[in-house]
């Protein structure tokens, strides 16, 4: 048999432990991710015009992350026009907490200084960014990026076939979404509004 | 023999019309060039790529053979190819138009591929093309220069500290 005052904290045990249980139950989720983005994606660092940039340089926010090449006519901006439609239909706040950064698989013509003007132009703060072939290697398989770059003089026209994915990143720094060519800003645009407060 | 190779050479040529019609079309109205525009690319890229539809209202099909433009050398039309979340470009000459039906050329699919740029592309400017057809036609067709990027008066750099009012306008181009 209980004493009076156990009992009271008996109750208001109880009565703490429904409340926790009630407001854990309502209170917003952070979006599932998909069990097999778990095996991609991870932190890197490449060379853009001002420095050596990191993907955690940006934790806190969400980034999209384009792998391509600038000598793309089709594909790269498309995707990249996406990327840049998306952020621009989220509001000014919203904005503030995405960074886009495009990456280029072809170092043998683009540089971290052409790369610059060429990002800018899809979203004003996309970051184009860089590296030597062995690094973009090791980054690419991280990311799971198939792709091939001939092995052809700069100015032969070549074209560099590429997986093409938009990645989604969290805040965390994990691969939380990765969208194709079918996808649409308002798929992209919906997917950033979960991860953003 | 030779008659046999005579033979053999008229049907050769008889298969190959099948395909791309030669027979000249007194009708210049029969092949419609619709939808047709440039994407603008980011300034000083030497590459872009223009899309356009080519409707064939004739009751043969036809041949699209090449295309000429002032503003690239030798554009190409390149088929974009997605092969398990890879995508890659593949040359693409010869592309039927069958009788009274179309052929799209949009982002993601087929598109022409300007390379080398003569000149640089300006919002709104009209571009020249002739397209060369299998039976000896020329169509020439205007394509403007598109900027594809939407909502541009919404940008909102993060280098933007300062509050900027905007006037809340969205412009669509």
């Amino acid at each position: 048999m209980l004493g009076g005052s156990r009992k009271i904290f008996v109750i208001v045990g109880v009565l703490a432990l429904l409340i926790a249980v009630a407001v854990a139950w309502q209170w917003p989720r952070q979006p599932e991710i998909p069990s097999y983005l778990n095996q991609l994606g991870g932190d890197f660092e490449l060379q853009s015009v001002n420095g050596k940039v990191r993907l955690s340089d940006f934790q806190g926010k969400v980034a999209l992350v384009y792998f391509g090449y600038a000598h793309c006519p089709d594909i790269c901006p498309s995707a990249l026009t996406l990327i840049g439609n998306t952020i621009r239909q989220l509001d000014s706040e919203q904005q503030q907490q995405v960074q886009s950064l495009f990456i280029s698989l072809d170092p043998r013509r683009d540089t971290p200084e052409s790369l610059k003007g060429y990002a800018a132009f899809f979203q004003a703060d996309m970051l184009g960014l860089t590296d030597s072939p062995k690094h973009l290697q090791t980054v690419a398989d991280l990311w799971r990026v198939d792709y091939h770059v001939p092995d052809e003089p700069a100015d032969s026209n070549y074209a560099v076939a590429h997986s093409n994915f938009i990645y989604l990143v969290n805040p965390a720094g994990k691969v939380a979404a990765l969208f194709d060519e079918r996808a649409s800003n308002n798929d992209i645009a919906a997917a950033i509004v979960q991860w953003l407060d | 023999m030779q008659r046999f190779a005579h033979f053999t050479s008229i049907l050769g040529i008889l298969i190959i019309s099948g395909f791309c019609g030669v027979s000249a079309q007194a009708n210049d109205d029969d092949l419609a060039i619709t939808n047709g525009l440039i994407r603008l690319p980011p300034p000083g890229s030497q590459t872009a790529a223009a899309y356009l539809d080519i409707e064939n209202h004739r009751n043969t099909d036809v041949c699209l053979m090449s295309i000429t433009t002032d503003i690239a050398a030798l554009p190409m039309i390149h088929q974009t190819i997605h092969d398990n979340g890879k995508s890659s470009m593949r040359e693409t000459t010869q592309l039927t138009i069958p009788a009274h039906g179309s052929l799209q050329l949009q982002p993601g699919g087929m598109h022409i591929m300007l390379m080398n740029l003569e000149q640089p592309l300006l919002v709104d400017e009209d571009i020249y093309f002739n397209l060369h057809f299998s039976d000896g036609t020329t169509k020439s067709t205007v394509l403007k220069v598109k900027d594809m990027r939407e909502n541009m008066d919404a940008t909102h750099s993060n280098m933007d500290r300062s509050s900027h009012f905007h006037d809340g306008m969205v412009h669509q181009h």
